[in-house]
């Protein structure tokens, strides 16, 4: 698992991979006034929808969040 | 749970509220009844032209919503990378088109030419997308249904075999060299678009419970309806330009195939709609509430 300072990073780039570029760009902006714990649940929510529950958890740990 | 957290993580209501905005199939379907009303109007000797000429909508349609998908995506990310690689495809086959075209304009024969070319090389990087897009979202072939498995092998030994088939029956000692070389590339050309489908139906398969899946619907429903085409041309490649009505039914398919290119494309900017959306009202939400 990523450092808590790392996790804000990945989950943009988890975003810049399957959303795009101006998508994790707008999440960025969102993310910086959030806690850790509130992007992880922001992002799992979002990923759980967009691709599935379980791909969602397999992103999650190939990204170390 | 707090009712901004609430409002921020409820996608659902900004995705209907999206999809009543925009029709887009409804659209497509429209443009796709207006270029078959088209084709069967009777125009006599420039039949073959004119419709040569409509049916270019279809490339023109498809390559317009990859630019304006990419555009709402951004250019850079592997996301936009698989687009660029379809798009490219696409192009290819646009620019295999226009010789077709201008050939059938000259009065020559349009099969072989220059015009197999961009296709077939437009199908190399068709597969190179699929692959990409696979990888990006690790398509994982142990993960899938064992049935679904063995029914994806059988469709695809069935391809394999019906278009091996028509290339050997197609193959014509009294034809050039080249002609035959072409006719033979053409079926391992419908045979990667053949595998390139099943890949999609398994990805489909492994995200059945996910937004990202109905993309690639309308891709695999793409493939499928050119795969059937090229068939029916590999059997009779003289219907390309000939004016009977198998022309038009080969042009109907073609163009309802880079229609649905263009739902594909137009499917991933209603998802990237979606997620830009959701963070878009969660900071109205935040305004409104400071």
């Amino acid at each position: 698992m990523v450092d808590k300072g790392e996790i804000k990073k990945m989950a943009i780039q988890i975003l810049h991979d399957y959303l795009g570029v101006t998508t994790s760009k707008l999440y960025k902006n969102f993310y910086m006034n959030q806690t850790e714990e509130m992007v992880l649940i922001s992002l799992k929510e979002l990923l759980t929808e967009y691709i599935g529950e379980s791909q969602a958890r397999d992103a999650f740990i190939r990204y170390g969040l | 749970m707090s009712h901004k957290l609430e409002m921020l993580l409820s996608g659902t209501d900004y995705r209907a509220t999206i999809m009543k905005k925009f029709r887009f199939s409804l659209l497509l379907l429209l443009i796709y009844t207006l270029i078959l009303v088209g084709f069967f109007i009777n125009r006599g000797e420039q039949q073959v032209v004119i419709n040569k000429i409509i049916y270019l909508l279809g490339p023109i349609i498809s390559l317009v919503a990859g630019g304006i998908t990419l555009h709402r995506l951004g250019w850079q990310g592997k996301r936009a990378t698989v687009i660029k690689y379809i798009m490219m495809a696409l192009g290819l086959w646009f620019l295999g088109e226009m010789v077709t075209m201008f050939m059938i304009l000259m009065g020559k024969e349009p099969y072989p030419s220059l015009a197999d070319v961009f296709f077939l090389i437009g199908y190399g990087v068709f597969s190179f997308a699929v692959v990409s897009e696979a990888k990006l979202f690790e398509l994982n072939w142990n993960r899938l249904d064992r049935f679904l498995l063995i029914i994806l092998c059988i469709v695809f030994a069935l391809i394999v075999g019906i278009v091996g088939y028509i290339s050997v029956i197609g193959y014509k000692p009294s034809e050039s060299l080249l002609s035959n070389l072409t006719t033979v590339s053409w079926s391992i050309g419908d045979i990667i678009m053949g595998g390139l489908g099943l890949v999609l139906l398994a990805m489909m398969w492994q995200y059945k419970n996910s937004i990202a899946k109905n993309a690639w619907v309308w891709f695999m429903a793409a493939t499928m309806v050119n795969l059937f085409a090229d068939t029916i041309y590999n059997l009779n490649p003289e219907a390309i330009s000939n004016g009977s009505i198998l022309t038009i039914i080969l042009d109907s398919f073609w163009v309802g195939a880079y229609l649905l290119f263009a739902g594909y494309f137009l499917e991933i900017y209603k998802d990237i709609q979606w997620a830009q959306s959701k963070v878009s009202d969660s900071k109205e939400l935040h305004k409104s509430e400071s």
